[in-house]
């Protein structure tokens, strides 16, 4: 009783199938309905899910161009520096090579007048010395000579008599006699 | 044509959607969980409201949205709440029952409801609107056919993409609030 009821109150809205198949009522299976529903989203969807993609997109590559450029960017920087390292330490090297020479040369000017002074210390050395040895021969002449008057005058003294003095006297005239003649 | 841009785009909001929820430093594991619930839930939703399948007849029931049963959805909310024991469990041993006192232990047995209400309402919030707006529209194609229905289908779209939405960033959300609290 009951389910006759309920069959006859409900068979006013939903149809139940009892077995497979298909529906083909238009109306019921809600067909157009659900074709215009599906062609307004299709519609409306696609503009809009194509606007996000495409932004999306386009933000992906700028990123990436962006961090290729930097990395460009970077790499040149680098090899900027890289040179400008190898000039300097091309500097460095010249100036060691530079001051190594400079020192050389320093050591051979200090040798050099080193050498110098040596030398003129050993020259007025050697002067000194002939200088003290010329006064030294000097001395001894005069002493020799002094000496040798002394024993002249000695042995004169001891040995002078007239005749002797007479003699000397009258060769020396002749001495001068003799002098005379040559001067005129 | 831009299918991998759009792959990219869906994984790209279901990740940032987890993020959010569950944090930055282990969110990474529960990406593919939260995006299979969203995923499921969304064309499960959608499918059901946009294809004619009431063309099918079966002799017992009908075709409609998975989700339009409340089966499936406390299914979905049952496996959510082993979700959240799991990741608490997993993270800090059993003194993830220490949490039940916090931040009093007067509120024990709210905290206690809490694990009862969290799937209760998950399933409920999910089965009552999509079984309401495909009763809405079938009532309503049964009275006028034609035009009238169509913008109650609109509706029935976007709130069953909102409850997939939903249910998606309270899973997550659940899982991420099981999750904090160690440090």
């Amino acid at each position: 009783m009951e389910n006759g009821t309920y069959f006859i109150i409900s068979s006013n809205f939903w149809t139940i199938a009892g077995s497979f198949g298909l529906n083909t009522n238009l109306l019921e299976t809600n067909l157009i309905n659900l074709g215009v529903v599906l062609g307004l989203l299709v519609y409306f969807g696609k503009g809009v899910l194509s606007n996000l993609l495409n932004n999306r997109k386009l933000t992906i590559l700028n990123t990436i161009q962006d961090a290729e450029e930097r990395y460009k960017e970077a790499t040149d920087k680098l090899n900027q520096a890289r040179t400008r390292l190898q000039q300097a330490k091309q500097k460095a090297d010249d100036i060691r090579i530079n001051g190594l020479s400079q020192m050389e040369k320093e050591k051979q000017d200090l040798i050099n007048a080193a050498d110098e002074d040596s030398k003129r210390l050993e020259d007025s050395k050697n002067a000194t010395i002939r200088f003290e040895k010329q006064r030294a021969i000097e001395q001894v002449r005069q002493q020799v000579s002094r000496l040798a008057l002394e024993r002249a005058l000695e042995t004169l003294k001891s040995r002078l008599n007239s005749e002797l003095h007479l003699r000397m006297i009258d060769y020396h005239i002749g001495l001068l006699r003799a002098m005379e003649s040559t001067i005129e | 044509m831009g299918g991998q841009n759009f792959v990219e785009y869906v994984l790209e909001f279901i990740r940032d959607l987890t993020r959010t929820q569950i944090g930055e430093e282990e969110y990474r594991p529960w990406v593919p969980f939260i995006g299979t619930m969203f995923l499921f839930i969304f064309v499960s939703n959608w499918s059901g409201a946009l294809f004619p399948w009431r063309v099918f007849e079966l002799p017992n029931g009908e075709l409609a949205a998975p989700t339009n049963d409340i089966n499936t959805t406390v299914a979905l909310a049952l496996l959510t709440s082993v979700a959240y024991f799991y990741a608490g469990l997993h993270k800090k041993g059993l003194s993830y029952f220490g949490k039940y006192i916090q931040p009093t232990p007067v509120l024990l047995p709210i905290n206690i409801l809490e694990d009862f209400t969290k799937p209760l309402s998950l399933s409920f919030r999910l089965f009552g609107n999509i079984l309401a707006d495909e009763l809405v529209v079938a009532v309503l194609i049964s009275l006028v056919p034609l035009v009238v229905p169509i913008p109650m289908m609109f509706l029935g779209l976007f709130t069953s993409a909102i409850q997939a939405l939903i249910f998606a960033t309270l899973a997550a959300a659940y899982i991420g609030e099981s999750m904090e609290g160690h440090h």
